[in-house]
């Protein structure tokens, strides 16, 4: 059987089989199709790229962090505390940028503390995806009560502030990494389902849903395989929107001491711990401060490279 | 082979029952081509989506069977639905472009029908099954083929935007026929396409019918198309069938005021005349309809009869039927 090269290389079609592995397939192949056409959109994108390549820079310093840090980011010599950055006066070369009040390496806090900001953020958006996708789906697609329910919930949920709504959460559960991604996707859904729903219904009335329903299609079927891929680019992009936002929230909670204890390192208790030695010390608050803001920024730059290269409607040369 | 009986449908509204479908009877033998003609809103696309049981949220059956080989399609659970749309009874839309999900390659869609109704089940073997994935492309590719479809093998791969109209409703009619339905509904097919092109789309349903013995449902608003493409020829008037008939029967001697009026109206090479004529007043409003008949304020040979009960059909010989008093 001579195998056929389609346009953009791919020699194979994907056989649809259960609508949830249906799905995952048509994800990858899409993915694996445009990724092509995509790279090509991003180099002619100037600030996505910057966002990429920044996100790329991250993702690979925080999984490598016990070989690209130079030192233990537990473990400090309290005679080296409060060392200056390498290049002000009083700094030493071993230290790049300092050591905060006991005398850990403050660079190498903050590479561990990339992968606490990474973790959070993806596995928070993650869940809100999932959670909010497949509730929004439901929601629009067979309105009635349920619809009514989730809807007047989530209006509910969005009355509150999303930070107010988390410290609330982080308070009664208590801090650490797990009531932290849970205080954030208690909330964190909504903005996923609202979407969903409202893509549902808008695709829903679109014939080629009554199509597959003359096709003999079940209803899971055509939610599934039929109309999320029509709709999965928009969950990406905000998808990649709301993680930078849940990584300051992130940042904010463990500011505020409800997030990640320390001694682990995460950004946002760096830059509280910090504060008290702000007059004589100001790098142990300012570089994790400037971690956190290039982190977000790099990936709402992507984020917002993402909606204007996958929504058709902008096509960029 | 599909018979309605007394086939009524209302939609609830807050304004009250919206009848689209007051009592139809039909029937399509094996291989025979059916028109549904008639105005927009008449009713006659809501009756082929009561044939397969897809009528929108507030539409209701109020009475009626629909007998498809011998058993009612009212009557079957969800899941037996399912099974029979697609594969015994197929439907074609109106606008190809927006039927075909954009996002699909052509042939995925044209083979997502067959995978469905398992066509293929029985073919085993292969890792991931792809002896069953290679029946069943070379199946898409074959029907793509029938459907006139040039070099299949790489349109194939295309997804619906490459496409032309003519072709995206060629590749509509191929996921139709991939399970070798009985029964096919057209819904207004060539409608969104532009004339040369509907005698194309036409053609190519008229020669499915002769090898496939498929029957055919056709929707449409065009008299020239049902007169050329039809064996029999239902005409709908406000969720009423009014006339009924062999296609010469119905073309060359309407019956009803309603018929004669449509056919009046279609603008002739012949004629001399530089108007067509118009049926005078508007469609009833569906919300309002009583019993007496519908086409009674626009009517020219109307009389009291009219207004006073239902007007039943009345046989005018060889099966041609008309609902009109005139013909009592």
């Amino acid at each position: 059987m001579p195998v056929t090269k389609t346009p953009d290389g791919l020699s194979e079609e994907i056989t649809p089989g259960h609508p949830l592995i249906h799905l995952l397939q048509i994800k990858t192949r899409i993915f694996l199709a445009d990724f092509r056409g995509f790279i090509r959109k991003l180099k002619h994108h100037p600030s996505a790229l910057i966002g990429a390549l920044l996100i790329i820079l991250f993702l690979v310093v925080a999984f490598f962090a016990p070989a690209v840090a130079p030192h233990d980011p537990f473990v400090g010599e309290l005679s080296e505390r409060l060392i200056a950055p390498s290049w002000l006066e009083g700094g030493v070369s071993q230290y790049i940028l300092g050591t905060d009040q006991q005398g850990r390496d403050l660079l190498s806090r903050i590479i561990y503390g990339a992968r606490i900001s990474l973790w959070v953020g993806f596995i928070s958006v993650t869940i809100s995806v999932l959670i909010g996708t497949l509730l929004g789906a439901a929601a629009g697609y067979f309105r009635g009560k349920l619809d009514l329910f989730l809807s007047r919930t989530a209006d509910l949920l969005l009355a509150f502030p999303f930070l107010i709504f988390a410290v609330a959460v982080m308070s009664f559960l208590g801090p650490g990494l797990i009531n932290l991604i849970l205080a954030l996707t208690f909330k964190g859904w909504v903005e996923f389902f609202r979407l969903v729903r409202g893509e549902m219904l808008s695709e829903k009335t679109k014939e080629y849903v009554e199509a597959a329903k003359a096709n003999g299609q079940s209803n899971l079927r055509i939610i599934l395989s039929e109309v999320l891929p029509n709709i999965i680019h928009t969950i990406i992009v905000l998808g990649t929107l709301r993680m930078g936002f849940f990584i300051i929230m992130e940042a904010s909670l463990s500011f505020l001491g409800l997030g990640i204890q320390p001694p682990d390192p995460a950004w946002g208790s760096m830059v509280n711990e910090g504060r008290q030695f702000m007059l004589n010390a100001w790098w142990l608050s300012t570089f994790p401060g400037a971690a956190i803001l290039v982190l977000v920024l790099s990936i709402n730059l992507f984020g917002e490279g993402l909606r204007d290269i996958l929504d058709p409607r902008l096509k960029i040369e | 082979m599909l018979e309605i009986k007394n086939l009524a449908m209302a939609f609830e509204t807050e304004r009250g029952l919206v009848r689209a479908v007051n009592k139809v009877d039909l029937s399509v033998a094996e291989g025979e081509v059916m028109g549904i003609v008639g105005e927009s809103g008449c009713g006659k696309s809501v009756t082929l989506l009561n044939i397969l049981g897809l009528v929108p949220h507030p539409g209701k059956v109020l009475s009626g069977e629909i007998m498809f080989q011998g058993e009612d399609l009212l009557k079957k659970s969800k899941k037996e639905m399912r099974d029979i749309r697609g594969k015994d009874i197929a439907m074609i839309f109106q606008d190809p472009m927006t039927t075909l999900n954009p996002v699909f390659r052509i042939g995925e869609q044209i083979r997502e029908s067959m995978r469905i109704h398992g066509l293929f089940k029985d073919v085993k073997g292969g890792f991931f099954k792809s002896a069953r994935k290679h029946a069943e492309k070379d199946r898409a590719v074959e029907l793509m083929e029938e459907v006139g479809i040039p070099s299949p093998e790489t349109r194939y791969h295309n997804f619906p935007h490459e496409f032309s109209g003519g072709m995206q409703q060629r590749a509509l009619i191929a996921i139709g026929l991939s399970c070798k339905p009985k029964l096919l509904l057209a819904d207004e097919p060539t409608t969104a396409l532009d004339v040369t092109i509907q005698a194309q789309i036409l053609a190519l349903m008229q020669k499915i019918n002769q090898e496939h013995g498929a029957g055919i449902i056709l929707v449409t608003h065009d008299l020239g198309v049902a007169a050329e493409f039809c064996h029999k020829i239902a005409v709908m008037y406000a969720g009423r069938i009014v006339e009924q008939g062999r296609t010469e029967q119905v073309m060359d001697n309407p019956h009803h005021p309603y018929t004669q009026g449509l056919l009046r109206s279609i603008p002739k090479m012949s004629s001399k005349k530089d108007r067509i004529e118009p049926i005078p007043g508007g469609v009833p409003d569906l919300a309002e309809l009583k019993e007496e008949c519908a086409f009674y304020p626009r009517c020219a040979k109307a009389h009291d009869k009219c207004l006073s009960q239902e007007v039943p059909m009345f046989d005018a010989g060889e099966g041609h039927t008309v609902r009109c008093y005139l013909y009592g």
